[in-house]
């Protein structure tokens, strides 16, 4: 069983206190900020979050976070790296966190997926760590950080790929438009007979409680079952309780 | 056995809630899933560990007090998650004590996720909702239902964004760690009807799943969270 040293500790504590931090930042730059500064403890000066290479977005498109030294990020564009990039194609490969050295290419036949990480030390990133994340709908993202000589002991690797995992799925979800707001299509006696009837009760044993005749009672059920364009009574009540009309 | 659903296209799947209280009417059923287990987990995963001679995956967690909604289909068990609650010995506590920094969390009112699976020929279908997704939702709709406070899971870590994405806001209960050469982490997930609503709307699923054969719900007898809050 892996026992976790004192080091190792550390740096589990740091990352735990990041997931808390990231969820109550308000704004990617927030988040960003938070992310520079915890991955810098550990030696990486650099990183970049983008969504994963498909056929049809240009990298500079699917770029979420950008921490790259600007000379590098424009060279890279210029010269389209992204298609030669091996930690590109490896994320595409693989759900686990890798070194940038475990990417595979042919150094022979493919020499300007060598040049890539040649250049990126000029920028010092000469070691990096890349976590790819994957939705299970065939879409993704990656986060990349690297640095001159950082750290890739154990515990900073578990580390960094908890916050990398925390960091962009907030950056993502700041970047989203705020969901529209819950749209009120019922009126409030719908909602209240509605309410009862998620409870479990008949139309009879709410006009009872709201002191409304039965045929009135109904009506409204039939009102908001239209509204929400549903089916049946187990239909309206779920549909009221997605969009938010009621709550249990 | 019930045939699910049916819509203008296709039966949908019901989500049986299986306890030790109706297991009787499902004995066939079981006797399908602890095999799909062996078969899924054993030699489709390669799970070697959890290998029995008799080709049933059964562990020392499924006990009365198991969970198991069971999604059917026909006369067919097509998919599956396994609740334990963490009052009891759970894989978390039992096992992988290591994944919980922060300490294990033991209540009545959490349950531990497992054995989440889908038979082969039903995975990554493109007509919605899927199976998988009835079995998510069904989840979060039986926690709801049940006045449960969270879920916890051990899960492979590249399952976390997806869980993130479903809108589950799974919480790390510490850092990931290589477990049999899988890097896994421990994580809790808030029961809320904002997280079920969210399943829902992102996995097409637009009605309740669950099917309580035998069964009235609630069936744990935990305190009604709507009434403790209003309290």
């Amino acid at each position: 069983m892996p026992a976790l040293e004192q080091d190792d500790q550390h740096w589990g504590i740091r990352a735990m206190e990041f997931v808390d931090a990231v969820d109550s930042a308000t704004s990617t730059d927030a988040v960003t900020s938070l992310f520079k500064t915890s991955i810098a403890q550990a030696g990486f000066n650099a990183y970049v979050m983008c969504g994963l290479p498909d056929s049809h977005t240009e990298f500079r498109n699917r770029i979420i976070a950008n921490g790259w030294p600007a000379e590098w990020l424009s060279i890279y564009l210029r010269d389209n790296m992204a298609k030669d990039d091996p930690v590109e194609r490896h994320c595409l490969h693989t759900v686990e966190p890798f070194d940038w050295s475990d990417a595979p290419y042919d150094a022979e036949r493919e020499p300007k997926a060598q040049t890539v990480m040649r250049r990126a030390k000029d920028f010092r990133m000469a070691q990096g760590f890349c976590v790819p994340i994957h939705y299970g709908d065939g879409s993704g993202a990656a986060v990349s950080i690297a640095g001159e000589c950082p750290d890739l002991g154990r515990g900073v690797r578990a580390a960094m790929h908890l916050m990398a995992l925390y960091a962009h799925h907030r950056a993502r979800g700041l970047l989203r438009p705020a969901p529209p707001k819950l749209n009120r299509l019922l009126t409030e006696r719908e909602r209240e007979v509605l309410r009862w009837a998620a409870a479990g009760k008949t139309d009879w044993e709410i006009s009872m409680i709201l002191h409304i005749s039965r045929r009135t009672a109904h009506a409204h059920m039939q009102n908001a079952a239209r509204k929400l364009n549903a089916v049946n009574r187990v239909s309206t009540i779920v549909r009221a309780l997605r969009a938010g009309e009621i709550t249990l | 056995m019930s045939r699910g659903i049916a819509t203008r296209d296709r039966t949908i799947a019901d989500l049986h809630v299986i306890t030790y209280a109706n297991r009787h009417l499902y004995e066939d059923a079981l006797e399908e899933y602890f095999r799909l287990r062996h078969q899924i987990y054993v030699e489709e995963r390669r799970w070697t560990q959890l290998a029995r001679p008799d080709g049933r995956e059964i562990d020392q967690f499924d006990t009365p007090s198991t969970i198991y909604l069971m999604a059917i289909e026909g006369p067919r068990v097509v998919g599956s998650h396994r609740l334990v609650p963490t009052s009891k010995p759970n894989l978390m506590s039992d096992l992988f004590p290591f994944l919980a920094m922060r300490g294990l969390v033991r209540s009545p009112d959490v349950y531990e996720l497992s054995r989440v699976f889908v038979v082969r020929d039903r995975r990554g279908e493109q007509i919605q909702p899927r199976i998988e997704s009835i079995i998510m939702a069904g989840t979060m709709e039986f926690g709801l239902i049940e006045s449960l406070r969270q879920f916890t899971i051990v899960m492979e870590t590249w399952w976390l964004p997806r869980f993130q994405e479903m809108g589950w806001n799974p919480r790390p209960l510490g850092v990931p760690v290589d477990i049999n050469g899988m890097n896994c982490i421990g994580i809790a997930a808030n029961v809320t009807e904002e997280a079920w609503r969210e399943t829902c709307r992102k996995r097409a699923v637009d009605r309740p799943v669950l099917v309580w054969n035998g069964l009235n719900a609630p069936v744990l007898g935990l305190p009604d969270r709507a009434l403790r809050r209003a309290g």
